[in-house]
């Protein structure tokens, strides 16, 4: 019996991923055989995997059919993230480990044969190379063929984010092969043309892509690439790359309302230590393997999740928010949260061929247990999502809910209520509890001390 | 004229060689080679003057050690030697 490619999993020839029995394997093609044997041979695998740069996997003994020579099976990761659901720093982290990956195989006689943005997954808190057939032997002379992968795939997003504005990432729902350099180019400012690095790996690559777009490709083969220049090239993006930044402040664009948001939050810090406490309690005894953090913030109820042995996926819409997650997780070693930028009023959607190459957020789902704490009043008056929909949408994220409910008199709700007109006559205590008891079964009512806030313990009713 | 084994062998590498620039499953675009071996030229004259200046500062600052704690290299057994530039370097990274 065979079993089919993952539907993603089509474009590389040297094998593909592919699920049996729950496991997910990756066939190694004839083809690309000594490639892969180079890899494990010379010293490249050990060192990457020990640096936890690469996936580590198994040879198995899995029987082999068509072009198969050799099928492994890849530490699985928990949850797959796309690059347009990354905070600038997740973006940047995953740039600088490609190359660094790159020079680590140049270094032992191999290259990076793509340089694609989907190949990197958030694993215990780090970026991730998850192809183990991206390796090919290096041969002399010959200029590396993911240059322009990398440009469009980590380069002219960073450079967008980083110099006009953070919510550039977005481009990459709509560009799945990268940002195209030509519009890269036309959308950075000016005074970019000014910086050698930008100049060259977007302006004017923009433009010889361009120049060259009707050109014979035997005008290429010609090219030669000696091996101080390829490491000088590597080098020169790593500098490049090294030197962005982008800071979440209230007054940066795009770095908005939520990042301080702790810090400026209405409730008395004891209602605030009575919540975590409550969470806590339920985590403890929930035990859940997954929790999807909706509306997370900063993540301090991720890490709660997180610190209770649960892998967290820590979802919120602000950049500046994911951002100081991100920053938080890193500087703390939390390995067990994933930071995401996700508007849960447009999740993201299924693209690429057939709609099948990149999942939506509910097809990686469901989690064992969903938190969405302070978060109903903004899905129910900022985006006028009925109640009984948001009980539905819950039930497809999750097993369990521990949810928050925020009254009308809570200063939160009075905010979002000063700019517009009250037409939410039903939202109130009784109404939300008999929209989320549709598809939930009530466990657990508690009362947050010192607030008009109460929490909820739901569970899926079978 | 029969080609002679060498020539043989240098027939089937140079096959080989335009193989696999045909091989590349991802386009990696003519203009894009263009460039890259334009920007690769500069870069790595760039990369070779750092890496030279590295080594230039690297022998001073080693010059330096040697005097600080001079060693009688000769009555040192190997053991000895790399515990002490194991030191050595474990202590520069807390310069």
């Amino acid at each position: 019996m065979t079993n089919p490619p993952l539907a993603s999993s089509f474009r590389d020839p040297s094998g593909f991923l592919f699920v049996s029995d729950n496991v997910l394997y990756r066939q190694v093609n004839r083809v690309y055989r000594p490639h892969y044997d180079r890899l494990m041979q010379s010293g490249l695998y050990e060192e990457l995997t020990a640096a936890g740069r690469l996936i580590p996997h198994e040879e198995t003994d899995l029987k082999l059919s068509g072009d198969a020579s050799l099928t492994i099976k890849p530490e699985p990761v928990p949850f797959v993230s796309y690059p347009y659901e990354w905070c600038f720093s997740q973006l940047k982290d995953a740039a600088l480990s490609t190359l660094a990956i790159q020079q680590a195989a140049f270094r032992r006689g191999l290259v990076l044969k793509d340089a694609s943005v989907y190949n990197i997954q958030f694993h215990r808190g780090a970026p991730v190379l998850i192809d183990t057939l991206s390796f090919e032997t290096y041969e002399e002379g010959r200029p590396w063929v993911a240059y322009r992968q990398f440009c469009q795939h980590f380069l002219a997003p960073l450079l967008l984010m980083s110099r006009r504005d953070v919510r550039l990432s977005q481009l990459l729902r709509v560009h799945l092969d990268g940002i195209p350099l030509d519009l890269a180019s036309a959308l950075l400012p000016r005074s970019t043309w000014w910086s050698p690095g930008v100049l060259s790996h977007i302006h004017l690559h923009a433009k010889s892509q361009r120049y060259f777009a009707d050109k014979p490709r035997a005008a290429a083969r010609r090219l030669r690439l000696g091996r101080l220049a390829f490491e000088g090239l590597i080098d020169g993006l790593l500098s490049l790359v090294k030197k962005l930044r982008w800071e979440p402040s209230t007054r940066t664009v795009g770095g908005t309302a939520w990042a301080d948001y702790y810090d400026n939050t209405s409730y008395r810090p004891s209602a605030f230590a009575h919540k975590k406490e409550i969470v806590d309690r339920l985590l403890a005894s929930l035990r859940p393997a997954t929790v999807w953090d909706l509306g997370a913030n900063t993540g301090v109820f991720s890490r709660i999740a997180a610190a209770r042995g649960a892998h967290v996926v820590s979802m919120d819409l602000d950049p500046a928010a994911v951002e100081l997650n991100y920053a938080a997780c890193r500087k703390e070693g939390e390995k067990g949260v994933l930071p995401l930028l996700l508007d849960l009023a447009n999740p993201s959607a299924a693209s690429g061929w057939e709609n099948r190459e990149r999942l939506s957020l509910l097809e990686r789902g469901p989690a064992d247990t969903v938190l969405a704490l302070a978060l109903v009043h903004h899905l129910a008056i900022g985006n006028n999502v009925p109640l009984a929909r948001l009980a539905g949408f819950f039930a497809r994220a999750g097993r369990r809910l521990i949810v928050e409910f925020v009254p009308k008199e809570d200063s939160q709700v009075k905010r979002l209520l000063a700019t517009r007109e009250d037409v939410f006559p039903g939202y109130a205590e009784a109404e939300f509890e008999k929209a989320m008891t549709g598809p939930f079964v009530l466990r657990e009512k508690i009362p947050v001390r010192d607030s008009l806030r109460t929490i909820y313990l739901l569970e899926k009713a079978t | 004229m029969k080609p002679s084994f060498l020539g043989k062998i240098g027939i089937v590498f140079l096959m080989l060689a335009a193989l696999s620039v045909e091989c590349a499953y991802i386009d990696p675009g003519t203009g894009s080679f263009f460039i890259q071996v334009m920007i690769a030229f500069l870069a790595g004259a760039a990369f070779a003057v750092k890496m030279f200046w590295k080594k230039i500062v690297a022998f001073f600052k080693g010059e330096k050690r040697k005097k600080a704690t001079p060693v009688a290299t000769r009555s040192v057994s190997r053991g000895e030697r790399e515990a002490r530039s194991f030191e050595r370097a474990s202590s520069a990274k807390h310069d």
